[in-house]
């Protein structure tokens, strides 16, 4: 009786583990199935709160400041502001107000790095509301 | 009985913070965003186990919103109640079943945690970034919680003792 029930609890729990895998393996292949071919992209989506507010080709080198969901031309370290930086083909984010600066720790984005980057083609600034995507079109 | 349950509620209020505090110091992979240890999971784990369950919900309140003041800013805050909302509440539903181990619904509560904060990104951000992201923020979820989960167990059976005959 007590093994019946040990074995059991061992499957219940045994099952919500593989369960919990499952679902993290589903949700890898959907990263791999939709995750596009990027080789042939050149230009760079900015989103603000799900909205594009520019879209710039990789090859121009410049540098953007968006400050408050705007394009701003000059950086001044006030508000919500985050400096994009395009050169050489690579994109990062090379400064932000924000608390934590998880996007200029996300590194640089060029078609060497979006293979082996956690976030693939995108850099994300979560408390600015920002992301920047490669894109093909 | 009252004053002791005050102490003992500000004392894991403050342990929540300060596990939360000592994370953000320790970037596990610092290209990856959102990936963490969890520790602070450990104090609602405790309120659900060893003491009572709505007690939870409170502390994760209270270490968000102090959280969010003193370090992390409002999305910060924001982002970390969608997690504790939906881990605290699955949490508490997975311990009235039977035949659970802590070790099940710590992982359970660390994935649920990673699943509400990817949700608030796919509202605020964008859902294909927070959709393609979100292998790792499950594998890291179920990584945290079931080692947690691990270290809770011991740490509640040392507890035991040390809680036994105390009226709270």
């Amino acid at each position: 009786m007590v093994k019946l029930v040990s074995n059991r609890k061992f499957f219940i729990n045994g099952g919500i583990f593989a369960g919990l895998l499952c679902l993290a393996i589903m949700a890898f292949s959907f990263r791999c199935i939709f995750s596009d071919q990027v080789r042939s992209s050149h230009s760079i989506v900015i989103r603000y709160a799900r909205e594009i507010l520019l879209t710039v080709p990789v090859d121009e080198d410049r540098v953007l400041v968006i400050r408050d969901g705007r394009i701003e031309d000059e950086a001044l370290c006030q508000g919500e502001e985050n400096v994009l930086v395009i050169r050489n083909g690579s994109v990062y984010m090379s400064s932000a107000t924000c608390p934590d600066g998880d996007c200029i720790a996300q590194g640089a984005l060029n078609y060497a790095t979006v293979e082996r980057r956690p976030l693939g083609r995108w850099i994300i600034c979560a408390p600015h509301r920002i992301s920047v995507e490669f894109t093909g079109e | 009985m009252k004053v002791r349950m005050i102490a003992r509620f500000s004392l894991l209020t403050a342990l929540a913070l300060l596990f939360g505090y000592l994370e953000s110091l320790i970037p596990l992979v610092p290209q990856a965003p959102g990936i963490k240890l969890g520790l602070s999971n450990f104090v609602m784990l405790y309120a659900i186990f060893c003491w009572k369950k709505r007690y939870a919900f409170l502390l994760m309140v209270l270490k968000v919103v102090l959280s969010g003041l003193l370090f992390s800013g409002m999305y910060g805050a924001a982002y970390g109640f969608c997690g504790g909302l939906l881990s605290v509440t699955g949490m508490v539903l997975l311990h009235r079943l039977p035949n659970l181990s802590v070790i099940t619904v710590s992982a359970c509560g660390g994935v649920l945690h990673n699943i509400g904060q990817m949700l608030l990104a796919c509202l605020l951000i964008s859902p294909a970034a927070a959709l393609s992201y979100s292998p790792f923020l499950l594998i890291s979820g179920l990584l945290a919680g079931t080692l947690l989960g691990i270290l809770s167990r011991y740490v509640f059976r040392a507890l035991k003792h040390f809680d036994s005959g105390e009226v709270v």
